[in-house]
């Protein structure tokens, strides 16, 4: 029987509800939904890999969620669901979390919300704050033994492989990989970073009115925060600028972003803060490192190719024309 | 970008017109003892093969009468009964659920999915009958199986974004996270469910999938 400490999660038999999360990509979890008689609400949340070889993503997940309640107790409530168990059930692995009550962020209407620069700039606020104030209960000194590599350089090359870019786009690239060594250098701590740091991700917790984070299969130790920080803001202007014409969709999302930095970029990373320990890079090569880690992942852990990997490629390409920064 | 493109789709690409989510529905069982039916569509073979349910399971009844391996397998038809193997009337199809549980053995389960009656605008190719809950309940109860259980499936039947127990609370939970931008509709929804009851709103729902044993 599942229990929250010394609380039975339920008494009788569950009723279930299951969301694919609304396509058929098959390297991604469905998630079910448990109720028992009594609540409206569910008690508990199971997600359940398409295909039982992808149980490893929940198990990182699992691993890191646990580890973040160790690190951070029961202030972990505010932020991300608490998890139950890793267990197998016919064969399948299974995760079983907590119910994050509240509204989930993923369908935020492209016109209504994204092209309306009052709330967004609320939004990326409040997602900087949060995300801030979590980075810095999860902030660690890091152990001499430890490594500081990111594995950057394999996704850069992982990106140069799967790609036909060019010879400016290669000299980018070196460059980019360049300016994270050296960041990744000079940190002293690291963060728990969530890895897929977007809106969809998010759920605004029904009681309490904060963000909720969920999905941390991607999560992992980090000197280098900048993949969250700038993540929620590459995905916030393709969401507003979808497109099936992948070319027009990312020079649309960065004509957005060009936007968006004029007030609601400044605003954002004035709202998350510099970090002192860890490193955040410089808008252009900071966007720049999320598009090529979004560009190969789905490659690097599953083998596959997504649909969505080519805007990346070319929001890429696009975030070359910005001035460098310091 | 062509050349981009050239290289990227080299790869094997991942499959999004169908999912197979039907299968957390049915008993673990190896995936040579999962048989699907469903009208040609090379589209759906290749989700198939992409989990490992092998096509060449796809072959007539009486190739599968043939084969030992049916015990404890599973029956499924994802679409509804296929109109070109099963005739019209209620007779007919209750005969065809009767031989398909002789098949099945004591051990087996059968799935079938289908479109609502009331599902006018479905965009499924009337490749399928549509059916209700009621009257498929009443033909597999005819036929000889034991155990039936009904999921209710929003919005489709190739890719359910949501398949749940047709009870209160999942009932009500399914409506709410699907209609959130709708609230209208939800509004209208949520008083039917509690002025008349969930079964009856239940009673509407785009799609179901029904698992039976005996």
């Amino acid at each position: 029987m599942l229990s929250d400490g010394k609380k039975e999660l339920f008494s009788s038999p569950l009723h279930w509800m299951i969301l694919s999360n609304g396509d058929a990509d098959f390297h991604d979890n469905v998630i079910f939904f448990g109720f028992d008689g009594s609540q409206a609400e569910p008690v508990l949340v199971a997600k359940i890999p398409r295909l039982a070889e992808n149980g490893w993503m929940l198990k990182v997940e699992y691993n890191h969620l646990v580890e973040l309640w160790n690190c951070i107790g029961e202030e972990a409530t505010s932020y991300v669901p608490k998890p139950y168990a890793m267990t197998t059930l016919q064969e399948r692995p299974v995760l079983v979390l907590s119910f994050a009550s509240g509204e989930s962020l993923t369908r935020l209407s492209p016109k209504s919300f994204w092209r309306n620069s009052r709330q967004v700039l609320a939004l990326a606020r409040e997602a900087a704050r949060s995300l801030r104030n979590l980075n810095r209960l999860t902030e660690r000194p890091i152990e001499q033994v430890e490594s500081r590599d990111s594995r950057f350089l394999e996704k850069a090359e992982k990106f140069k492989d799967l790609f036909q870019i060019t010879g400016e786009e290669e000299r980018a690239l070196a460059a980019l990989v360049e300016t994270v060594a050296i960041r990744a250098g000079s940190a002293s701590h690291k963060i728990l970073i969530q890895g897929d740091f977007w809106h969809g991700n998010m759920i605004r917790d029904k009681k309490r009115r904060n963000l909720m984070f969920v999905d941390w299969q991607f999560a992992r130790w980090s000197v280098d925060v900048s993949m969250d920080v700038y993540f929620f803001l590459l995905a916030g202007a393709l969401s507003a600028t979808e497109n099936e014409e992948v070319t027009q969709h990312a020079k649309d999302a960065f004509d957005l972003l060009n936007e968006w930095r004029k007030d609601i970029i400044p605003e954002y990373l004035f709202a998350y803060g510099v970090p002192e320990h860890y490193a955040l890079l410089p808008q252009k090569y900071g966007m720049m490192m999320c598009c090529v880690e979004k560009a190969v992942r789905s490659m690097l852990e599953f083998g596959y190719s997504h649909p969505d990997d080519l805007v990346w490629r070319y929001l890429f390409a696009a975030l070359m024309s910005w001035q460098n920064e310091k | 970008m062509q050349l981009d493109q050239q290289r990227i789709h080299r790869l094997q690409p991942r499959v999004f017109k169908y999912s197979l989510d039907w299968r957390f529905l049915l008993p673990l069982s190896d995936a040579d003892k999962t048989f699907v039916f469903f009208e040609d569509d090379f589209d759906f073979k290749k989700t198939l093969e992409q989990v490992g349910i092998p096509v060449s399971n796809q072959l007539s009844l009486l190739d599968i009468e043939r084969k030992e391996k049916r015990a404890a397998a599973s029956f499924v038809f994802p679409f509804g009964l296929p109109v070109r193997w099963v005739g019209k009337e209620q007779a007919d199809q209750v005969e065809f659920f009767r031989s398909m549980r002789k098949l099945m053995g004591d051990t087996g389960n059968l799935l079938v999915g289908f479109n609502n009656l009331w599902n006018y605008r479905s965009k499924t190719p009337t490749k399928y009958y549509f059916s209700t809950s009621r009257r498929m309940i009443s033909q597999l109860q005819e036929a000889g199986f034991k155990v039936i259980k009904v999921f209710g499936v929003i919005p489709t039947l190739n890719i359910p974004e949501y398949i749940f127990d047709l009870n209160a609370h999942p009932v009500s939970f399914a409506l709410q996270h699907r209609f959130k931008r709708k609230p209208i509709l939800l509004n209208l929804l949520q008083l039917l469910s509690h002025t008349t009851g969930v079964a009856l709103v239940s009673d509407f729902l785009p799609c179901y999938f029904v698992v039976a044993s005996v």
